[in-house]
């Protein structure tokens, strides 16, 4: 059996969740996550079928930094200094608008990002794109097939980079087909064909490197290209065939990323026929369904694995989501699409009741002066005019933020000294 | 990260060799639950194979939940199923393989009934084995060892009679439940039988499920019925059942019941469907101390002290006669002071009637041990679809707060919130646009708090019932809505128990604590009972919108749902104009 699962999009998407719910303080020193919230979102992580972990050992660790340098540099996460001068992880307003995407655009927009820059025309052409993130992410295949050489100081012109990403491109095709191929016949595959490597530039300024480095090193950066992006994009399965043997297979999504295909298949369209929502709001899963499992993790709590009651839909983990970004159309259509027998009237109700009360409110530092008493603060409001407010019983805002010269002259010329450090005479 | 360089499979891979059987509709999960796909062609065949041995959690639309139990397992022992049938069952039925925790439980808790057994040697009572160092292990219990006086060879001991049920409780408690073959006193006998037509006329016989339950229960008169649980849902006639026992056991029986008005309802039941002659019915409670050969009491007086230190004078009621039968109505309410002199009663046939295994205070294993296994349980939506009960459908209007109450709401303290928000004074008008759709059909307005009740009774130009209504004025009003000379009745929380009020098929809920299941399930019994017609009924909520009452009628709605109820929600201006509105 080969499995594929695009965890590195449903990591993404789970810290994008956490960081709604609460925003994550940073750590001063080297803005990494304190303990206690990095374990509390390892938890949040879905697991990985063991043909995925016996490919390359993801751990929860690994997964949530790999996953926060990406939803960073995809502009779904931003550091902001918060009220009490350290820094959180905050969903931007791409971020929120990349979780209201249906499955199938959310994990199309990420393999976007990760399409090589020349491949076939027709890709990257959604409007949405742009408006998700605002700055285009550059081809990381390329650069990360360089990674090897860059660490010796090298620089490559631009027909040299176009053949490293040619030939990478060529070799992953080629686990395009209606069966998977064995591992080590994939290996020998790259092994065979030309190394662009052995491009008699890379050569002469690599001239310390054996041949058998250069190929070694081919070898290695396409296995890291493997590890590290395409099994993480869910853009190829592995496992092991009938016989045992560890194999491979590019998935639609692999197929799309390599220009094989223009369009991205549903996944909920191929599964979900199992799925039950319940009128008393849990999500049962009576055959695996791991698209549905992702799908409907996004906004409920998870109660279990695999096949049974997997989900339960709460007021919590819907309004988490709504601050995230989903919206109440998609959350129903979402359920809509997974279920087959539909939804129970009460749940859709009480899902956009839910997602309807969201709110999403600003904290900033504003200047109040307290006044003591209504008297004072009615006075002080008066004097103050426009630039005043009065906030309560005693309180007055400064809305400009700061109390200008000429109006403290005229508080003072009232008798009414504003002590601006906090004290008052 | 770097690729792993395992060129094998592991052999635990969980895809490669699982065995699925998609017809199939169980799916047993490792935590002993259970669901069960009510949409599979082998549903019902499922649903019942898994009644023997499995508690119904709860039944939604689409999948329900069972649990497998110590106590459900050791049912399903009582009732003669082992361990291996239960695996087996299971496993017929189950989609995946069942997990192996799961089978080495049940075949594990099966093997510990009847281990033990009670048996009667001429008048002495022994506890007996045949596994010697079970004997050892027992004799050595901390609750056990006290209450077996002397061993007898290696496996016996000998018990004092009257410890017979503190013994049985022990023995659940250690995980050995005893097997109680020592048998019944015969009790005074009673000439009884049911009536071929009821004192109106109509005929009168059991249901079949009422029929296989009273079987269940006396098992032929052997030892091994004789105790038991018999559990209907509201509406499907547990009384019925306990009559039907009655004229099987053929003995002077003591009823016990939750209020006086049930009792009463107890008494015309006997008048009306056995043959029985008034005389031979006495009430027992608060009014009368009449002891007949077939008495209905209240738990109430039973545990009624003249001080809180003073001793429970009522119990000797059960000594007052020779009981050959004891049937325990709504035994779910047991309270703790029968519990023990139940204890004391293990003599004496015992029937426990309810529409619930789950007590609130977690004394499940003692209903087990104390008044015996599970012999019948009918599930409701079984019932529904022949007809029995009524199919209800459960509405919960949602109305906004006028402006001017609403501060008062956001200005109360937290604590006095809820009430606040129960009372919307918008309620008595929903009420009545309610009332509007529902013309001619009897009607029941439940209120929780005493001063609403009376407002929107006048309102409404209704009659009120509250604990305050005086006994006679409360059996004549019960008495006129029956007859249909009262279309709507408004009521608080005696509402809740035992008041049985065949014609009502709307209740309207206007407040309530919604943080009792049991009130809940109370309140939606009142309107079960099969009706003329479509068979339907309906159970309305008003809730104020956006307030406290939402969010704890939250936990209502989910328990209607994992009930199996269809559940509604509905805006009130959506709702159906006043009738005065619509009078040019």
């Amino acid at each position: 059996m080969i499995r594929s699962r695009p965890f590195l999009v449903d990591d993404m998407e789970a810290l994008v969740l956490a960081c709604a719910a609460e925003p994550i303080r940073l750590r001063v020193a080297d803005g990494g996550f304190y303990k206690k919230d990095r374990l509390r979102i390892e938890k949040a992580l879905a697991p990985l079928p063991e043909e995925i972990l016996s490919f390359s050992k993801y751990n929860p660790e690994t997964r949530l930094g790999e996953a926060r340098a990406h939803a960073r540099e995809l502009g779904l996460l931003e550091a902001d200094p918060d009220l009490s001068g350290g820094r959180v992880l905050v969903p931007t307003a791409g971020g929120r608008a990349w979780m209201g995407l249906d499955e199938v655009s959310r994990h199309r927009m990420i393999l976007e990002c990760f399409r090589p820059l020349h491949g076939d025309a027709g890709w990257n052409d959604e409007g949405a794109f742009d408006r998700v993130f605002p700055a285009s992410v550059d081809a990381l295949i390329v650069r990360l097939s360089m990674l090897p050489v860059w660490a010796y100081g090298m620089h490559f012109g631009h027909r040299v980079e176009r053949e490293l990403e040619e030939a990478a491109i060529e070799a992953f095709r080629w686990l395009d087909g209606d069966e998977p191929t064995h591992f080590e016949d994939f290996l020998d595959h790259v092994r065979a064909q030309d190394n662009p490597l052995l491009d008699p530039e890379v050569q002469r300024r690599m001239f310390f490197l054996q041949d058998a480095d250069l190929e070694g090193r081919w070898l290695a950066t396409v296995t890291q290209l493997m590890v590290r992006y395409l099994v993480p994009l869910g853009a190829l399965a592995v496992g092991w065939r009938r016989g045992g043997e560890r194999s491979l297979q590019l998935t639609p999504a692999g197929r799309y990323l390599f220009g094989l295909t223009h369009h991205l298949e549903d996944p909920l369209e191929a599964g979900g026929e199992g799925v039950r929502v319940q009128a008393d709001f849990e999500v049962v899963f009576m055959a695996p369904s791991p698209a549905a499992e992702r799908a409907i993790g996004r906004f409920s709590e998870r109660v279990g694995r695999g096949v049974g009651t997997l989900f339960r839909i709460t007021p919590e983990s819907v309004r988490a989501a709504a601050a995230a970004g989903l919206t109440a159309d998609g959350t129903i259509d979402t359920l809509r699409r997974t279920c087959p027998d539909g939804l129970p009237e009460n749940v859709e109700r009480e899902i956009r009741g839910w997602m309807d009360g969201v709110r999403r409110l600003e904290a900033r530092e504003i200047v109040a002066i307290d006044c003591g008493d209504r008297e004072t603060a009615a006075r002080v409001a008066a004097i103050g005019g426009r630039g005043f407010r009065l906030a309560g019983e005693a309180l007055v805002v400064v809305t400009e933020g700061r109390i200008r010269p000429a109006l403290s002259r005229k508080l003072a010329a009232a008798g009414i000294f504003v002590d601006a450090r906090g004290g008052e005479s | 990260m770097v690729p792993c360089h395992a060129s094998s499979p592991p052999t635990s891979s969980p895809s490669a060799h699982v065995h699925v059987r998609p017809e199939n509709p169980l799916i047993v999960q490792s935590d002993h639950t259970i669901l069960v796909e009510v949409a599979s062609p082998r549903y019902a065949e499922a649903r019942d194979a898994l009644l023997a041995f499995a508690e119904l959690v709860k039944s939604p639309e689409h999948v329900h939940t069972y649990r497998i139990t110590p106590l459900s397992i050791w049912n399903a022992r009582s009732a003669g199923r082992d361990g291996e049938q239960i695996v087996e069952a299971l496993e017929v039925f189950s989609r995946f393989p069942v997990p192996d925790n799961v089978r080495r439980s049940v075949v594990d808790l099966a093997s510990r009934y009847g281990r033990v057994r009670l048996v009667r040697s001429g008048d002495a009572l022994l506890l007996e084995t045949d596994d010697p160092a079970l004997a050892e292990e027992l004799g050595r219990h901390r609750a056990l060892r006290e209450l077996l006086q002397t061993r007898i060879g290696s496996t016996d001991f000998r018990v004092d009679p009257d410890a017979r049920g503190r013994v049985k409780q022990a023995l659940v408690q250690a995980g050995f439940p005893a097997e109680d073959l020592a048998g019944y006193t015969p009790g005074e006998p009673l000439d009884v039988a049911l009536r071929t037509q009821t004192g109106s006329g109509d005929p009168f016989a059991l249901r079949d499920y009422q029929e296989e339950a009273v079987d269940a229960f006396h098992a032929a008169g052997s030892d091994r019925g004789g105790s038991g649980i018999v559990v209907l849902p509201c509406g499907a006639g547990k009384t019925v059942v306990g009559l039907g026992a009655m004229a099987r056991v053929r003995a002077s029986t003591l009823v016990i019941t939750t209020s006086i008005t049930a009792a009463r309802q107890w008494m015309d039941e006997l008048a009306d469907k056995t043959d029985l002659q008034p005389e031979m019915i006495g009430e027992y409670t608060g009014h009368s101390k009449d002891i007949r050969p077939v008495t209905v009491a209240t738990y109430n007086i039973l545990t009624h002290r003249r001080s809180k230190d003073g001793g429970f004078t009522h119990l000797k009621l059960f000594d007052e006669r020779d009981w050959g039968l004891i049937i325990y109505d709504e035994v779910h309410l047991l309270p703790a002071p029968v519990f023990q002199v139940t204890a004391g009663l293990q003599a004496r046939r015992r029937l426990g009637l309810t529409a619930t295994l789950v007590r609130e205070d977690g004394r499940e294993d003692d209903v087990f041990a104390l008044i015996g296994p599970r012999r019948a349980e009918v599930p409701w939506k079984a019932l529904e679809r022949e007809g029995w009960i009524a199919q209800a459908c459960c509405t919960e209007v949602r109305l906004p707060m006028p402006d001017s109450y609403r501060m008062r709401y956001a200005t109360a303290d937290p604590r006095a919130r809820f009430r606040v928000a129960a009372e919307n004074p918008s309620k008595p008008e929903v009420v009545e646009r309610i009332l509007t759709e529902h013309v001619g059909e009897p009607v029941l307005v439940i209120g929780t708090y005493v001063d609403q009740v009376r407002t929107l009774a006048k309102t409404l130009g209704a009659p009120v019932l509250t604990g305050s209504t005086g006994q006679k004025r409360r059996e004549t009003l019960l008495a006129d809505f029956r007859a249909g000379r009262i279309p709507v009745l408004v009521v608080s929380k005696v509402a809740n128990f035992a008041i049985d009020l065949p014609d009502a098929s709307v209740a309207i809920q206007v407040s309530g604590t919604f943080g009792s299941r049991q009130e809940e399930a109370q309140r939606l019994g009142r309107i079960l009972r099969p009706k003329s017609g479509r068979n339907q009924a309906h159970f309305y909520t008003l809730v104020s919108s956006d307030t406290v009452e939402q969010e704890f009628s939250l936990r209502r709605q989910l328990f209607l749902c994992e009930q199996g109820y269809e559940y509604r929600i509905r805006d009130a201006e959506t709702m159906h104009p006043r009738a005065t509105h619509e009078t040019p």
